[in-house]
């Protein structure tokens, strides 16, 4: 008999909703089963055999011609960008967790798709020599354990992401291209010094995350372009990276305001400073104005409530069925503070000035 | 024996493994269709024309229906004012103007743009503020006066005045409303509804197609969730697929999706209420003046009997020596808002718990010592604003013994170190109480039927006007049966209820579902539990029954009920010592041409109210209960979480300790998710755009309390209901209320002056609430 941990069974409980039980009965009998009896679902469904068959029919392309209707699936790069070439309409499908929620829902239907699942190329997560690749398939999952120890502070954002399910499912580069003002990931790509990668038949290029957004939803991105992957830079031992998401719901939940700073510090000096702010204008921003404020000067908490105020005056967000435009503004203007607190309180012990 | 055990809810394995079957869970028949609702993208106005021509040319589309379809196109459970379909004049924005019915559900979305509204629009009213300046109102209340309040008032040494508000919340069941009807012969409906409320769908079915009650049945199985948005609101839904079914001849599945579900069906009132409060030094409380209004939204629905129980809950557990209340229901153009869990008890409730935070910190007191000296008491002060006595009040125990279990005071102290001690964070710590009536407050649904069959293995199956949403009233009936009968759960099996069994029904509401109904089946169950004793009496008088004499009539003199033991499927006669198989007796009844059937009906005794007067006994008896909450709020963010909650209840004697713990945390939590998480949103122009999971925030389980305990006190007391249980359905769902008082007593950590706060209290409310002291 082998019993599951209740924090384990808190944690893989995150992805559903209950309105009946309180979720306590549930925890109470997921935490008193016998979990030795468990098959694992890859050992069940997934034996060697078949999967040794599907790796040589992985291959081919497959293409799937209905009435008004078409799906491409191809397995590699090039066929998937000969057909974004002919077909700029084509939706992208890769982890489909913002696109099925909307087809379901019959607001958008999926007549003429592109699936990325089969492209292994896109799969690539390592280390090169400009930083990290991480492949436009890589799941937000294996992004969140792979930076566990490369950027701990993003893995423990990626932790309230989303649900273990939506995570194994959803990619980081679908989270990037979604392109939504409130994208998690966004603000801590942004003080990271991220780029995008992007391909066509035509050639590739380089695009920096923070040049890439132009408007809400409008992208430095040509119709016959795939993103094929993301470079994060290294961030340095000299750097400290700060990353918040404020939402109703700590958990699965869409955030209303976020937060990047990512401050390179030598004794109780601030050297560099990347600020980013996500919901509070129509795509996430970096503060050029404040990040220069902050260069150059002593690590201080007045410096950061003035940061702060600053930055809380600047921003233009809207009131929406997530936030008033009052509040954006005040836990925008509130982070500065948390954030040189938490800091502060890390770096011990601190030879920085702390203003009562 | 059976009750008071905790066997496992009947459908338990089949919920976990997919056995157990919802309405859309049912095969698909021959040519059945699919109905999607069409809603008016407008909220108050004429609808002149619904153009349906473009929309019909879509593939897949095979008719459509509107208004002047439907034979009677209005209905309501108090006050008949409700349009099935809208008729001219719009109520809210996405109420259902049309039906589209095609091959497929995604047929239906598509060609849903395609269809047009010619509407000429008027001002809506979107607030209660404005229905009130409007004098838009749906009812109002008979005031309620104890006392002298204005006298006391004057005379009180400490007066607060205010206002509290909170807002409405969506059931968010996991089964959206769901309907198939099939058309039978002879003009006949057969309808499978996931409703609380059979006879009433069977009502509004049969009127709005122009059929007499007996030529519809309605049928529950189950529902996935229910918590009052099933109450009356499950019957237009159900109207329209039969409309459908009639008109086709072809079966209609209306399953809505959670998005449609959540736009067209009500929720809870929002209230808004004004109060004055006198009290002494020690926070006594001398007099309330309260003005309560509810936004009822479009139509009335059920929205007097919420406020009514609002005016009846706003004492919560505290004794009001003089009070004068007052309630309105204001007339909006939202939804048509409707039962949910409490019923408008929450909304009275979380009144007073809020004026009780507000006295403690008026006189710089702990709030759990001015909850200890208003506290309804056992031998005096035990009379309620209405006037009916409370019997064996556990409430003065209840809270001392959760002041020891909580650990009240030392966690006070706690809290009031970590607070000075530390920058970003402040911890809250608060206790409230519920004392819920219990009985529905309109007399006449205080009763109900059950039909028990006994089979001639000895197996038997009950059926009554319950229904089962979860909340496993099924699986107490069962073992109340069961235990009258001397056998094991498993040979009783409780029905899916239907109309034709079981008629003329109350909802399965009012947390008096196992109460009214459980009590009609152990009324069935004893009556053949008598005959089967009668029986053996003879076997044992050696009266002759063979091929020419059977057992005779009962004869009362003859028969001492109390010597016959029904155990282990046995009936044993304790005086001789003589026993049968329960099963062996079964048969022989048979062949005597006994019934092995009972119908039974029950009413609930020595109810009584003056609604002139506003005096009398309009509750059965209470559900008591109490909880501590204790919470950290973030001052930069004004996020938060649940540290810890302890919840002691009085349920009586449960006839299921494992359910009722279950519905407990449950309706915690959904309790706690009204006052926390839970914000509707609406646009400019009424539409609702918290719509579905993705905006509209249920606690999740990461929400729940870090720690969290429930107990029981042990109440033997309960001579009122069956087997000396308690109702337990809507009474813990006040408690979550603790949570948001312990927020507030965070805040009064930051303040300078009352803390203001209203519910939901969303880490935007909370932190806009700081940002005012600082």
């Amino acid at each position: 008999m082998r019993l599951l941990h209740p924090r384990y069974g808190v944690l893989s409980f995150r992805s559903y909703l209950c309105r009946c039980t309180g979720y306590e009965p549930i925890l109470q009998a997921a935490t008193h089963m016998d979990a030795s009896a468990w098959v694992p679902l890859a050992e069940r469904y997934c034996p060697a055999e078949y999967l040794k068959t599907f790796s040589t029919l992985n291959a081919d392309e497959i293409i799937v011609t209905g009435t008004d209707k078409k799906v491409y699936a191809p397995a590699r790069l090039q066929e998937a960008l000969q057909i974004k070439a002919r077909h700029p309409d084509v939706r992208l499908v890769s982890g489909a967790t913002d696109l099925g929620v909307v087809h379901n829902k019959g607001r958008a239907f999926l007549d003429h798709v592109l699936i990325l699942n089969r492209i292994e190329e896109l799969q690539r997560l390592e280390h090169t020599a400009q930083g990290l690749w991480v492949g436009s398939r890589v799941s937000l999952t294996d992004f969140e354990n792979f930076t566990a120890s490369l950027y701990p502070e993003m893995s423990r954002l990626m932790r309230i992401f989303a649900s273990p399910q939506i995570k194994n499912q959803g990619t980081l580069l679908g989270n990037v291209l979604n392109g939504s003002p409130i994208g998690d990931s966004l603000p801590g790509l942004m003080v990271l010094n991220a780029e995008l990668h992007l391909q066509s038949v035509r050639g590739s290029r380089v695009v920096p995350l923070t040049s890439f957004y132009r408007g809400y939803k409008t992208f430095d991105l040509q119709t016959d372009e795939i993103a094929t992957g993301l470079v994060i830079p290294p961030l340095p031992a000299d750097w400290k990276l700060k990353l918040y998401k404020v939402s109703l719901r700590k958990d699965l939940d869409i955030s209303a305001v976020t937060f990047a700073a990512s401050l390179r510090l030598h004794q109780g000096q601030i050297l560099e400073a990347r600020i980013a702010l996500g919901g509070v204008g129509p795509t996430v921003v970096r503060l050029s104005d404040i990040e220069k404020d902050l260069q150059g000067q002593k690590f201080t908490e007045a410096l950061f409530v003035a940061a702060g105020k600053k930055a809380a005056a600047h921003i233009k967000p809207i009131s929406d069925l997530r936030a008033s435009e009052d509040y954006r503004r005040k836990v925008a203007e509130n982070l500065f503070h948390k954030c040189f607190v938490e800091l502060n309180t890390e770096m011990i012990p601190s030879s920085v000035e702390v203003t009562p | 024996m059976s009750v008071g055990q905790n066997i496992p809810h009947d459908s338990s394995r089949g919920h976990v493994t997919g056995g157990s079957v919802f309405v859309d869970d049912r095969p698909f028949t021959q040519k059945e269709v699919f109905v999607l609702p069409v809603g008016v993208p407008a909220a108050a106005g004429t609808l002149k024309k619904v153009d349906v021509q473009a929309a019909l040319q879509a593939a897949g589309v095979l008719a459509a229906f509107t208004a002047a379809d439907l034979h009677h196109n209005c209905w309501g459970t108090i006050v008949q004012e409700q349009p099935i379909l809208v008729q001219d004049r719009i109520g809210y924005y996405d109420e259902p103007a049309a039906l589209l019915v095609g091959t497929s559900t995604e047929a239906l979305l598509r060609a849903r743009p395609l269809v047009k509204f010619d509407i000429e629009k008027a001002a809506p009213i979107f607030s209660i503020d404005e229905a009130i300046a409007q004098n838009s109102f749906i009812y109002k209340a008979h005031p309620f006066m104890c006392g002298n309040a204005d006298e006391a008032l004057k005379k009180a040494p400490h007066r607060l005045s205010g206002v509290f508000e909170c807002g409405g919340q969506e059931h968010f069941y996991m089964e959206s409303q769901a309907c198939i009807a099939y058309p039978l012969e002879d003009g006949q409906m057969e309808i499978h509804s996931s409703s609380q409320h059979p006879s009433e769908t069977q009502h509004v079915v049969a009127e709005a197609l122009g059929l007499h009650l007996h030529q519809v049945v309605c049928i529950v199985k189950r529902m996935g969730g229910g918590f009052g948005g099933k109450e009356s609101q499950a019957a237009p839904f159900a109207a329209m697929a039969a409309l459908v079914a009639q008109k086709m001849r072809r079966p209609a599945r209306l399953c809505l999706s959670k998005d449609d579900d959540m736009v067209m069906t009500g929720k809870r009132h929002p209230f808004k209420n004004f109060y004055e409060v006198g009290f002494d030094d020690d926070g006594k409380i001398l007099a309330l003046k309260a003005q309560l209004y509810a936004d009822g939204g479009a139509y009335a629905d059920l929205s007097s009997s919420i406020l009514d129980r609002a005016m009846f809950h706003i004492d919560g557990a505290y004794y009001l020596p003089h009070a004068h209340i007052e309630g309105a229901v204001c007339r909006t153009n939202f939804h048509s808002n409707t039962a949910f869990r409490g019923f408008g008890g929450p909304q009275g409730t979380m009144t007073i718990e809020s004026i009780i935070e507000d006295i403690a910190y008026h006189l710089k007191k702990d709030a759990f010592t001015v909850r200890e000296v208003n506290c309804y008491g056992k031998d005096q002060n035990n009379v309620t604003h209405y006037g009916q006595h409370l019997d064996h009040n556990p409430l003065p125990d209840l809270f001392a013994r959760i002041k020891q279990d909580a650990e009240y005071i030392r966690r006070r102290e706690d809290i009031e170190k970590f607070n000075a001690q530390n920058t970003g964070k402040v911890r809250g710590l608060s206790a409230t109480a519920t004392k819920f009536g219990i009985a529905f407050t309109a007399r006449f649904l205080n009763q109900g039927n059950a039909l028990v069959n006994v089979h001639k293995d000895g197996t038997v199956q009950v059926s009554t006007g319950a229904t089962e949403m979860g909340q496993g009233v099924n699986t107490k009936i069962q073992q109340i049966v069961a235990h009258a009968l001397g056998l094991p759960a498993d040979d009783v099996k409780v029905m899916a209820t239907s109309t034709e069994k079981n008629h003329n029904t109350s909802p399965t509401a009012a947390s008096s579902g196992s109460d009214i109904n459980g009590a009609a089946a152990l009324k069935g169950a004893l009556a053949i539990q008598k005959r089967i004793a009668w029986l053996f009496q003879n076997i044992l008088d050696g009266t002759p029954m063979n091929d020419t004499a059977e057992c005779p009539p009962l004869d009362e003199s003859r028969l001492n009920l109390e010597d016959f033991e029904f155990a282990h499927r046995t009936v044993t006669h304790k005086p001789s010592g003589q026993s049968f198989p329960w099963v062996e007796l079964v048969k022989k009844a048979y062949f005597n041409r006994m019934s092995l059937g009972e119908y039974a009906h029950f009413k609930t005794e020595g109810l009584g109210f003056d609604k002139a007067r506003s005096l009398g006994t309009p509750f059965n008896y209470f559900t008591n209960g109490v909880a501590v909450s204790e919470v950290e709020l973030d001052t930069w963010t004004g996020e938060y979480k649940v540290l810890r909650s302890d919840i002691l209840m009085d349920l009586g004697r449960p006839i299921n300790p494992g359910i009722d713990k279950g519905q407990v945390t449950g309706a915690f939590i959904q309790g706690m998710g009204w006052v926390t998480t839970e914000k509707l949103s609406y646009s400019k122009d009424g539409r609702l755009l918290t719509h579905s999971p993705t905006t509209y925030k249920i606690p999740n389980v990461q929400d729940t309390p870090r720690v969290f305990t429930v107990a029981f006190i042990e109440n033997n007391e309960n001579h009122r209901n069956v087997h000396r249980s308690k109702a337990v359905g809507e009474p813990p769902f006040l408690l979550g209320i603790s949570v948001w008082t312990a927020l507030k007593d965070a805040l009064k950590y930051k303040a300078l002056s009352v803390p203001q706060l209203k519910s939901p209290a969303t880490p935007e409310e909370l932190l806009m609430e700081l940002a005012r002291h600082e």
